[in-house]
């Protein structure tokens, strides 16, 4: 089951001059399934925030359909189970993290009877339970962001809206933010994450899309997105001269050798056989044959150089 | 040097291009200066006048040609005739309707010349005169307009009046005896011919009622009978706070909302609007939970404004509290859409502010709020009808003034509501597509 399904989402933002008008998204298609980390990625201008926006309601699509579990955006009913953290949030200064809760839980129709316990557990688990009674006033950005994070789950929501959880907040901060996504993610809960830390999002996220100027350029699993087809980390038995390993690959391109490894970079991965088989030929024994990995940051910078050459 | 060079250019770039700073050091005051040019005797002569009932019921020439002297004035325009509500027939001005007219505040004053005005054996011109002081610099100048067009225009009437009355006094017989031993007195000790003292006799009545003869003067000026009778307001313990409190409360009230209207911009840039949008609440629950709550500051302001004139001044709010809570109320209604509809058309806190300013400060001033709006040019009165300030003035004039009942204000009420529920109707179709929620 999807909790957000988006259908060829088009979103333009009118000027007086019709030439000044600016296309947020176009077309766009997306599905996130529920119960996953889904990471929304693109550079400045992109279109990310506005298909947030979209989602949320806080903006209105000029062609296409949207809905989240199961509902159309237009019912504003199915915010209920949403949470969300804006980026750069701020609070009324004159209330205390407790009250931010209360007041917020109160808004999205959240009923317990329980609230105060929950506001507790709430605060305990983003470890701000010892600032219970200082104003927001007196809050460091990274104290915010723990509140904020808090306030989006206050409601027990099944949707979360997470826009740069992690801003400000210290790297000690940012590993317990992660390990508290992993574990709402573990309770069933679907997390909708927009953030430019890529290297937090390939750690956490379990699926990703990549989009420039209001089109989607990719969508997949993180692990799939970031496989390098091209490279191959090749371990030999013993410790085999240099030379001899260059002889052997002498048809193909060796970007780097350390010792018993070599790294090969291939036209084609359908390659990796004739490698294995010269190097066979000339008595190498092969410990393993690994397909290597960029990093999503790698993927991402690629991704959009590719597109802005296009373009 | 060069470096101060830089930062004033820098100033000079950054005040440009800041357009609200720009009305408000411009603008603003261009267009105030106009409406006070207009008003204190600026460009030309568009000062408007002021509405006064004259009713002649006199015969005399010399009535008839006060009516026509007063009708040639700067300053006044006289009002003959009225006619009904819904109705084109026009019926003269009798004492009695222009006397309910005032106490109804349809106009402020009334000068009856009556029958007995000027006749044969008068000693005395007699005028009577109603007026309601609901605008003192108004009431002062129709008093002063009259007086002095009488005086400077009928002095040659004034020796005639002086000879009646002395008849009067003393009696016709003693005086013709006392007037022809003062002939020949004058005579024998001045050696002036008999039939040159013309003013003590003769002639003297009919050549002095000449009406195109200027010799005035004013030291004759009480034997004009001037009856005036306040018929409003007279009872009124803080005149003056009573008749410009509701320009203050409404000019304040106006500020007091539309910044709380624009607050919504701020809402915006702090990332609570859009906290809210998200949140299982309509567009429509923002916008009336914000029109809402600022009907209660307009409300709590004006209450906590006059209960502190009641107990500073004496102000006079409970004979007709009902009445009061129901202006409070509607023009509160009138000035929350104001602001709403400012914000919805703005796009940042800075036009809103600078647009709100200007457009409170033009309402203000035409609308009745700093000064009687009869100053203004006739163009700028007709301007001042459209105006929410000119409609809840008059309101206000009405209930704390004139205690006037719920007929009196009704037609303001309806008024106010009707600018509340339109203005607030299209904010609301103007903010699917304004800047705020954008």
């Amino acid at each position: 089951m999807n909790s957000i399904e988006v259908n060829n989402l088009t979103k333009v933002y009118d000027s007086r001059f019709k030439k000044n008008a600016v296309t947020a998204l176009k077309d766009f298609n997306l599905n996130v399934e529920s119960g996953s980390i889904f990471g929304l990625l693109g550079p400045n201008g992109a279109g990310k925030t506005t298909l947030i926006k979209i989602l949320l309601g806080i903006t209105f699509p000029t062609k296409g359909s949207a809905s989240i579990l199961g509902e159309d955006i237009s019912n504003y009913n199915v915010r209920k189970k949403i949470g969300y953290l804006p980026e750069n949030h701020k609070f009324p200064n004159y209330l205390t993290g407790p009250e931010v809760l209360t007041y917020f839980s109160k808004l999205s129709g959240y009923e317990n009877p329980n609230l105060n316990i929950r506001i507790d557990e709430m605060l305990a688990l983003v470890k701000m339970d010892q600032w219970k009674k200082m104003k927001i006033k007196k809050y460091s950005k990274g104290m915010m962001q723990r509140l904020g994070l808090a306030q989006a789950m206050i409601n027990d929501p099944e949707l979360i809206f997470l826009d740069e959880p992690t801003d400000g907040v210290d790297p000690i901060g940012r590993k317990e933010i992660r390990d508290i996504l992993v574990d709402v993610k573990n309770q069933g809960k679907t997390i909708f994450l927009n953030s430019h830390l890529l290297s937090e999002v390939e750690l956490i996220t379990d699926r990703v899309a990549i989009l420039n100027k209001g089109i989607m350029l990719r969508e997949g699993d993180v692990k799939e997105l970031t496989i390098s087809k091209e490279l191959f980390k090749i371990t030999i038995k013993g410790e085999p001269d240099e030379d001899n390993i260059k002889s052997a690959l002498q048809d193909f391109l060796i970007s780097k050798l350390e010792k018993n490894i070599v790294y090969v970079k291939l036209d084609s991965s359908d390659e990796i056989d004739k490698v294995i088989d010269s190097l066979r030929k000339n008595n190498f024994s092969i410990l393993s044959v690994e397909n290597q990995k960029n990093t999503l940051e790698d993927m991402f910078i690629s991704l959009i150089n590719e597109t802005e050459k296009k373009i | 040097m060069n470096i101060i060079y830089k930062l004033i250019k820098k100033e000079i770039i950054r005040f440009l291009n800041d357009k609200t700073s720009m009305m408000l050091t411009f603008i603003v005051p261009i267009i105030l200066m106009v409406i006070f040019g207009n008003i204190f005797g600026g460009h030309g002569s568009s000062r408007g006048k002021a509405n006064l009932i004259l009713i002649n019921n006199s015969n005399s020439e010399i009535a008839k040609f006060i009516e026509q002297k007063l009708d040639s004035t700067e300053t006044l325009r006289l009002i003959k005739n009225y006619s009904e509500e819904f109705s084109e027939i026009k019926f003269p001005y009798t004492e009695e309707i222009a006397k309910e007219h005032i106490k109804k505040g349809k106009i402020s004053s009334a000068l009856i010349l009556p029958e007995n005005f000027f006749t044969d054996t008068s000693s005395s011109l007699l005028f009577k005169f109603y007026y309601d002081p609901k605008n003192e610099i108004e009431s002062a100048m129709i008093q002063g307009s009259v007086q002095q067009t009488i005086m400077s225009q009928v002095g040659g009437i004034m020796p005639v009046l002086m000879m009646r009355q002395a008849k009067k006094q003393i009696g016709e017989n003693k005086f013709l005896n006392f007037s022809d031993d003062l002939k020949k007195t004058v005579s024998a000790n001045f050696g002036v011919n008999v039939d040159s003292l013309q003013f003590l006799g003769g002639d003297f009545e009919k050549r002095a009622m000449n009406l195109n003869n200027n010799n005035s003067s004013n030291v004759i000026g009480n034997l004009v009978k001037f009856d005036s009778e306040q018929l409003v307001g007279a009872d009124v313990k803080s005149p003056g706070l009573t008749r410009s409190i509701g320009g203050i409360a409404m000019m304040f009230m106006l500020f007091t909302l539309t910044a709380a209207a624009n607050s919504m911009f701020e809402e915006k840039s702090e990332g609570t609007l859009n906290r809210l949008l998200c949140m299982p609440v309509k567009r429509s629950h923002i916008l009336w939970s914000k029109y809402i709550y600022s009907l209660l500051l307009g409300i709590f302001q004006l209450l906590v404004l006059f209960t502190s004139a009641w107990l500073i001044f004496d102000l006079d709010i409970f004979s007709n509290f009902i009445n009061l809570i129901i202006v409070i109320i509607a023009s509160a209604a009138a000035a929350v859409s104001f602001g709403m509809i400012i914000t919805s058309f703005a796009k940042n806190i800075n036009q809103a502010s600078g647009l709100s300013t200007l457009l409170i400060l033009v309402m203000s001033a035409i609308g009745g709020a700093w000064f009687p709006i009869f100053l203004l040019p006739d163009w700028m009165q007709s301007l001042a009808r459209g105006t929410l300030t000119f409609w809840a003035v008059e309101a206000y004039i009405q209930v704390l003034w004139r205690s006037a009942d719920f007929s009196a204000i009704a037609l303001n009420v309806l008024v106010l509501l009707s600018i509340a529920f339109i203005i607030n109707f299209y904010s609301l179709l103007r903010f699917r597509k304004g800047k705020v929620f954008r």
